[in-house]
């Protein structure tokens, strides 16, 4: 019967704090099912029921898994902490009852055993049921072919279950040494510690509101995409620092200011109000902080996934403008010739005729292109070959294209003089009236006609990252001739020929007809002896490329789903538990008030100002990071190839609302917890 | 007519789930005269506790009356009834009662803050009652800095700022030791003698015998009061343990 002593003690424990226990514990199987799922997913047989992009999705979802694990290490941790913290009288009035710290340890050791056996022995359970679903989902999504056999990844379950065994392993440790280092007196007094009034920390304050407001400059003033990646993560750090920083001190701050103003102040509708925030936002401004980093990751994450998934389609037609697109790259500027062009357009149309098919052209399009680094007098430098990374934003591509294949395209008729250029600048680049393109010393300088709105270039992938002009040139040849001089290696692929056509009719799918018209193109160089040797070419099919990007898009849009509720579900448990926290806290104060005068209309009015401006502060901080970090992901969404930013504004809207409107509901259900505490009390 | 006049109060406590009924008060007849000083003693569950309540009104009377200057509390509005308690009423607690979220200064102002008054008017009225509770020093400090005998003078000072009818303290001296206990009864004489009315529960014979007169309650009845007359304190304190004796030994009246 002994034996049994500890264990009962410990599972009355876990029944006596089960407002505390269960919501942990379910948070627990939560985190565990979906490590569980996303492992489940990124094994290779589910990598094998896609169609493409089966690498790709599973990387997603391991990598998604390694967040998980991230975020379960951090969160579990500091929510077990809280919650020994709130139990510490128990385990004092034990000790004072004569119970020693080796007995208090026992104790401890088997409620970690339960709740931890339960949450893993469940977590598993329910990880395997839904990954079934998840998968069907997920293959749906990227259309491979759906299966419905029931799989166990063994090796997933093993991983999971030793991943979150070490997990409870060390905060099972760091419970013990919390409760064995801290004396009885200690214990029993620890839940009313801290009842000392909260200075307000000037230096931590105005710290976090410069660092906010240097972190917001940082991102709204990206101008190129690739500065955006690398502002990104110390924009992040920056604003999570200044959110902790703001809510904890800055808040403090603001109050004290308030209370110094005696009008302010001694006025019956914020006396109560200010003073009892100044203790809330104490207490919990590092919850509400973290509420608010949360509700922000949720929120960029998953308006960025959507937007990348519902943003599919304009993703591959950018990128792919055609059906089937070929580029050939020839080494020399004197192969780029009308003749050679028009001899290769005759292995396309004779592969067509042979193949009794009709087709679009879309794009029929000779340039030469370089890199180089704007200064300053309009001068464009292609001294610098190599990439500057400290001077990114300076680096612009350079696309020189002939006067008659801009016509052509066009259908203009547009001539220009000895010296004048029509030139093109894309986001990011300026508008010039003159340019000067030096290299070697030697320079080129064009006077710059009106180009009017029709640019060919526009759906030129690159040219929304690197900013790009493209210079349209009545000297075409000469102009290749005067840099082909300088190139030296300068630059690879200087000179291309992109064909791009639809396949309207066909008994052949596209990539049948790709796949020969390869062999076709391929015999066409291959006799002509000039070109066999020095041009060399590529082609992508896009329906064939699109699976790909459906692939990586799906599974990030599924991984952000994933990661969204998992994180949503934490920041609901913060919030609960602040309200209970809180509402302990509280009930005894209100009692108070009540003797001293105050009536019931009064109170419920200051708890509710109250409880009003908690739930909004951290919602407020969310939409202000998600604005001021707007711009800077749709430049990062940029080199993912995706340019809609006014998709991307719908979703994040969208997102946002939705989001706001599941907070309230949360916040109204927490706030009747809080409620009944606190009239619960007297 | 006089200050405070209960007659028949009668209190059954229901248990929440129907169950059993607990007759704290059965009948209770007082009077209280304006700068009176009273004070009711009685075993532990006599309903010292329930009758304070009531006469604040924190808490309602199954029967009977209580009226404070002819005015009958259970006549209140309940949205008055706050307001009734802050201008009319002063508390003292046995755990202070002080919320640890305010200095000392601001949980002394906050009746009258919550009456409107300005700041300049609220510390014109503190001064001389903080210079005679002794507390002058310490009013910008937080409740956690300061000793319990400071706290409960501090909510003594809030219980005087209202200028309040009548000042009603539940076991003021329980928490406090001797000195601190002595220091505050001698305060509350202080004031006595200055005109304030006060009601004190007090499970201390040397507490009592600092006021004017003694009830004694038991089983929900005043079951005998006396008055100090011309005694001092001490023989007060004599008479007043003599009737706590023959309260616990006589048992049935
Ligand atoms: N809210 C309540 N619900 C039910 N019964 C109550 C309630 N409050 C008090 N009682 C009962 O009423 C009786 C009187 O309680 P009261 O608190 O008035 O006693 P008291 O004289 O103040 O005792 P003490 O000297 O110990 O403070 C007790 O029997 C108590 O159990
Ligand atoms: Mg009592």
């Amino acid at each position: 019967m002994k034996t049994l002593f500890y264990p009962k003690l410990a599972w009355d424990g876990i029944r006596k704090n089960r407002r505390l226990v269960f919501p942990y514990m379910l948070t627990c199987i939560c985190m565990i099912s979906m490590f569980y799922i996303l492992l489940f997913l990124g094994s290779p047989s589910t990598g094998e029921l896609l169609p493409r992009g089966g690498t790709t999705a599973m990387q997603v979802m391991i990598l998604g898994s390694f967040v998980i694990a991230v975020f379960s290490v951090i969160f579990l941790y500091y929510t077990n902490s809280f919650l020994i913290r709130r139990r510490a009288g128990e385990f004092g009035l034990y000790n004072v009852l004569g119970m020693g710290k080796r007995n208090l340890a026992k104790i401890i050791t088997f409620e970690t055993l339960i709740t931890s056996g339960i949450s893993i022995v469940v977590g598993i359970l329910v990880g395997i049921v839904i990954s079934k679903l998840a998968e069907l989902g997920l293959v749906k999504m990227l259309g491979g072919q759906i299966s419905y056999d029931i799989r166990i990844e063994w090796k997933s379950v093993y991983i999971t279950v030793l991943f979150y065994l070490v997990i409870f392993a060390v905060i099972w440790f760091s419970s013990i040494i919390r409760v064995g280092v801290s004396s009885a007196v200690s214990l029993l007094k620890s839940e009313k510690a801290g009842e000392k009034a909260p200075k307000a920390n000037w230096l931590l304050g105005l710290g976090g509101a410069v660092i906010l407001a240097i972190a917001y400059y940082k991102a709204v003033s990206i101008v190129s995409p690739l500065d955006a990646i690398m502002v990104f993560f110390v924009a992040v750090i920056m604003v999570i620092i200044a959110t902790y920083l703001l809510m904890i001190a800055g808040s403090v701050l603001l109050c004290r200011i308030l209370q110094k103003n005696k009008k302010y102040y001694y006025n019956p509708k914020h006396f109560v109000s200010v003073s009892s925030l100044v203790y809330r936002m104490k207490r919990n401004g590092a919850g509400l902080a973290s509420i608010a980093i949360i509700a922000t990751m949720v929120l960029v994450m998953i308006s960025t996934a959507s937007c990348m998934w519902f943003g599919s389609q304009d993703m591959i037609d950018d990128r792919y403008p055609a059906d089937i697109n070929f580029v050939f790259r020839f080494d020399k500027s004197e192969l780029m010739t009308e003749e050679n062009m028009a001899y290769l357009r005759q292995a396309f149309e004779d592969y067509r005729a042979e193949n009794d098919s009709t087709t679009t052209t879309v794009i029929d399009l000779p340039y030469m292109e370089m890199s180089g680094s704007e200064e300053d007098n309009n001068t464009i430098n292609f001294d610098k070959s190599d990439i500057d990374a400290f001077n990114v934003s300076s680096m612009r591509e350079v696309c020189f294209i002939p006067m008659q294949t801009y016509n052509e395209a066009t259908n203009q008729n547009i001539a220009l003089d000895d010296g004048e250029a029509l030139v093109f600048s894309s986001k990011g680049a300026k508008e010039y009236d003159t340019i000067n393109l030096t290299v070697d010393g030697k320079s080129r300088t064009y006077k710059c006609v009106n180009p009017g709105t029709e640019e060919i270039f526009s759906d030129y992938y690159l040219g929304n990252i690197i900013p790009m002009i493209s210079v349209v040139v009545s000297d075409y040849s000469d102009t290749m001739k005067f840099f082909e001089a300088s190139a030296n290696d300068r630059w690879y692929n200087m000179f291309t020929w992109k064909y791009s056509f639809d396949l309207n009719d066909s008994s052949m799918t596209a990539a049948e007809y790709a796949k020969g018209l390869k062999e076709a193109v391929s015999n066409a160089l291959e006799e002509k002896s000039e070109l066999s040797e020095n041009c060399w070419y590529y082609y992508e099919e896009r329906e064939y490329e699109a699976l790909e990007y459906v692939a990586l898009n799906g599974s990030v849009f599924f991984i952000g789903i994933v990661l969204s509720i998992v994180f949503i579900l934490a920041a609901v448990l913060i919030i609960y538990y602040k309200q209970i926290s809180e509402g302990y806290e509280d009930a005894g104060r209100f009692e108070v008030m009540k003797k001293v005068g105050m009536s019931k209309k009064e109170i419920k009015r200051s708890i509710n100002s109250q409880l009003l401006v908690v739930f909004f502060i951290p919602l407020v901080f969310a939409g202000l990071h998600l604005a001021f970090a707007f711009p800077m992901i749709s430049k990062i969404l940029n080199l993912f190839g995706l340019f809609n930013t006014g998709l991307f504004m719908m979703t994040t809207v969208i997102c946002f609302i939705a989001f706001a409107i599941f907070y309230a509901v949360v916040y109204k259900v927490t706030s009747n917890v809080y409620y009944n505490i606190v009239t619960d009390a007297k | 007519m006089s200050l405070l006049e209960v007659n028949n109060l009668k209190k059954v406590y229901k248990t929440r789930f129907g169950g059993q009924e607990v007759e704290a008060l059965r009948d209770v007849n007082f009077a209280v005269e304006e700068g009176e000083y009273v004070a009711i003693m009685g075993e532990s569950g006599s309903g010292k506790t329930t009758l304070l309540n009531i006469l604040a009104a924190l808490d309602k009377a199954t029967a009977g009356r209580v009226a404070l200057q002819g005015m009958e509390l259970s006549g209140l509005a309940e949205k008055k009834i706050a307001n009734f308690r802050r201008d009319n009423l002063g508390f003292v607690f046995q755990e202070f009662n002080l919320l640890d979220t305010f200095s000392i200064e601001d949980n002394i102002f906050l009746p009258l803050v919550l009456s409107g008054k300005k700041y300049s008017q609220m510390s014109e009225k503190l001064k001389p009652i903080a210079a005679r509770l002794g507390i002058s020093e310490i009013l910008k400090k937080y409740p956690y800095e300061v000793s319990g005998g400071q706290k409960q003078r501090a909510a003594v000072a809030r219980a005087l700022i209202t200028d309040p009818k009548i000042i009603l303290a539940d076991e003021p001296t329980g928490a406090l030791d001797s000195k601190a206990s002595d220091e505050l009864l001698r305060l509350f004489g202080e004031v006595n003698e200055l005109g304030q009315t006060i009601l004190m529960v007090t499970h201390s014979a040397k507490a009592a015998s600092c006021a004017g007169r003694v009830l004694f309650i038991k089983d929900g009845e005043v079951f005998h009061q006396i008055y100090r007359g011309d005694s001092t304190n001490q023989s007060f304190y004599q008479k007043i343990t003599e009737t706590l004796t023959l309260l616990t030994q006589g048992g049935n009246q």
